[in-house]
């Protein structure tokens, strides 16, 4: 793979994450961006990245990053959510990526009966509702809930 | 009239898959509500690991969070089942850690399908091949005659674990333990979030995001080394504990927080005949542990086989027996198919008028009270000792057949002893053989509405839940069984299409698991 530029690699890997944030409707923490960050599998290769790994704590550097990129027009800050007292950063609405959904629209396609022409079964039948993000999955506070509370029984 | 297509049709078993998904591939087998024997962890991770293969062959990639019963009994199976990538994560340095130190509880396969004719195979998944059981099949192997202790169980299972992992094919899976869990919990979290817009962009034909991908850093189990790296799991795996146990007395105050039930506790010692023993809930734990005070065994099917070591005893018990199993397979049905407590309460009730029915026999009074602890009483002591249990409802809630009947029969005998010593009679029994022995109080639709102490003593507030009345009992022990707190166990599923937000949820993990599962015929 080749070399990258750390501060280029990781605009661009934040923009791929507030993209898919928007296209579920959701502004992040940059806590959240942080955690999503730390799976970048480039981020080690740079300074940035230490520090920004698995720190609970905001980043410096993130946030002169995220600052540049609300005054460049591609977030925006939004209104805190709940009582966390973290700010939080969307896309901005000027930015209209590809295959992006402006609207953050959350209705997901309607289910095309199909006729069985093309007889590509490969993603569809049991693995869609495996992997559809409402469809018997848990509401995500549970969700988020349930994770907090794993391995609770074996706690100190 | 010709029903189908002209397309091969292919039916897949999706029952696991469904009643145990919590996200987008995720899947959580140990955080249900119902079901969670040893044994029933055993079964949902076979099933689980099974339809996920079924349902997409392609499978090679599975990362498992937990390393207990479940996690590793879906962590072998996954390797049975040739899927060559297995990483399972773990916070504690070796798996069955919740088990390894615990010798007071006793555990085994079957005890609870008392009195089913297996009842008293002690191994998994059986002694000896059984026509009803086939080609029984575990990816967890043990053998005892007896119940045993966590602690043995949880030794017999490393072992067992070391000797698959040693094994030559397909690789063993990657044990990771001493994990961050915060580092855990939040791959988790991005998994779950990568994989439904992946869904999502692959239902509306878009370029798919990128899949989540794990650095994971740690030990390894069993040879001590070290291991990191990236992974790419397909599916996610859930197997990290059933969630917090509510130990605390009363709610919203927390001067009396109760031991663990999988820690070690002093019920089962001599001193417990010495003391008021009041336990608290209605469920399998308190039941149990109102049996382990009262009788002295280590499991209630140790009291079973005293009753039964009575020849007109075993007799009048065959005798209800299918009453029982009648009983209970009913119950078992309408829960798995209904919400709320019905089958519960049926149950309860036939339990408790089976259980009348026999306190009128002479030999199973005799039997029953002849097994019960003798009281040592304190010189100056107004109270005797004794277990008193106090449950919220009236009736017993969620628990197997072999704890409710017992503890139903033990009340029944002690109904019966009552009478006896009221009315002087020739058909009673004699009273004074008994006159020593630790009685059980069962008290029924109240609550602890307030705690005290006094000196050594616990003195709690109980609250009659119909009429407001309180009194006080004074305890020398208090345990509570109030089961896994609500707050911490995943609520409902979601059942709809739209992201427009529904109210309704559903769960189909109340359906009951088989007792074993089978391999592949050939």
């Amino acid at each position: 793979m080749a070399a990258r530029h750390p501060f280029r690699s990781i605009v661009v890997r934040l923009l791929q994450i507030m993209r898919d944030a928007n296209a579920q409707q959701r502004d992040l923490t940059q806590i959240e961006m942080q955690a999503e960050l730390s799976s970048y599998d480039g981020y080690d290769d740079y300074s940035l990245g230490d520090h920004i790994l698995y720190d609970p704590a905001p980043n410096e550097a993130l946030s002169a990053i995220l600052d540049d990129m609300v005054e460049l027009g591609l977030l925006r800050r939004a209104e805190p959510q709940g009582d966390t007292g973290f700010d939080r950063w969307g896309l901005a609405a000027t930015w209209k990526p590809v295959n992006g959904r402006q609207d953050g629209g959350n209705d997901l396609p309607p289910i095309d009966p199909g006729d069985g022409s093309d007889g590509d079964d490969g993603a569809g039948g049991l693995r869609e509702v495996l992997g559809h993000p409402l469809l018997f999955a848990l509401p995500p506070d549970d969700f988020d809930e349930l994770l907090e509370s794993m391995f609770a029984e074996v706690a100190p | 009239m010709k029903i189908g297509t002209s397309k091969p049709i292919e039916t897949v078993d999706s029952l696991s898959l469904l009643a145990l998904k919590v996200a987008s591939n995720v899947f959580d087998i140990s955080s249900s509500l119902s079901h969670l024997s040893i044994r029933d962890q055993v079964v949902r991770a076979q099933m689980l690991v099974r339809d996920l293969k079924q349902a997409e062959p392609g499978l090679d990639r599975l990362l498992i969070v937990g390393a207990g019963v479940a996690g590793m009994a879906a962590a072998l199976t996954a390797r049975e089942l040739k899927i060559t990538e297995v990483l399972v994560l773990d916070i504690k340095p070796e798996p069955f850690s919740l088990l390894r130190d615990v010798t007071a509880r006793h555990v085994g396969p079957f005890m609870y399908e008392w009195p089913s004719p297996f009842f008293n195979d002690q191994s998994y998944p059986h002694h000896t091949p059984a026509p009803s059981f086939g080609n029984a099949s575990s990816p967890l192997v043990w053998k005892a005659a007896s119940p045993v202790s966590a602690q043995a169980l949880a030794k017999a299972l490393d072992a067992h674990v070391r000797e698959r992992f040693a094994e030559v094919g397909v690789p063993p899976p990657t044990l990771c333990v001493g994990m961050d869990k915060w580092r855990i919990s939040e791959f988790v979290t991005r998994f779950a979030r990568t994989e439904g817009a992946r869904t999502v962009a692959r239902l509306q034909k878009r370029a798919l995001p990128d899949a989540a991908s794990l650095f994971y850093k740690g030990s390894t189990w069993p040879d001590a080394g070290t291991t990191s790296g990236s992974f790419v799991p397909q599916y996610v795996v859930l197997a990290a504990g059933m969630g917090t146990e509510n130990l605390q007395l009363i709610e919203n105050d927390s001067r009396f927080v109760g031991k663990s039930f999988w820690s070690n506790d002093d019920l089962l010692d001599n001193v417990t005949c010495k003391h008021r023993v009041a336990v608290f809930g209605g469920g399998d734990g308190a039941l149990q542990d109102v049996l382990r005070s009262l009788t002295g065994h280590e499991h209630p099917l140790c009291f079973i086989r005293h009753l039964e070591a009575k020849s007109a005893v075993r007799r009048a018990l065959a005798e209800v027996s299918p009453q029982l199993l009648s009983a209970d397979r009913q119950s078992r049905q309408f829960s798995g198919w209904t919400k709320g407590h019905t089958g519960f309460i049926n149950v309860d009730h036939s339990c408790q008028k089976i259980a009348a029915v026999l306190a009128k026999n002479r030999h199973v009074v005799y039997r029953v009270l002849d097994g019960l602890r003798k009281m040592q009483r304190t010189p100056g002591s107004v109270d005797h000792p004794e277990v008193a249990l106090f449950v919220r409802e009236s009736y017993f809630d969620k628990t197997y057949l072999l704890n409710r009947f017992l503890v139903h029969l033990i009340e029944a005998c002690m109904a019966t002893l009552s009478r006896s010593r009221r009315r002087s009679s020739r058909a009673a029994p004699a009273v004074d053989r008994w006159e020593d022995i630790m009685m059980l109080r069962v008290y029924r639709g109240c609550k602890a509405a307030a705690y005290a102490t006094a000196g050594a003593r616990h003195v709690v507030t109980i609250e009659d839940l119909a009429t407001k009345a309180q009194w006080t009992y004074s305890a020398d022990r208090v345990v509570v069984r109030y089961g896994i707190s609500k707050d911490s166990i995943p609520g409902g599923q979601m059942i709809q299409i739209s992201a427009k937000v529904s109210q309704q949820r559903t769960t189909l993990n109340r359906v009951e698991l088989p007792f074993v599962a089978h391999s592949a015929p050939g």
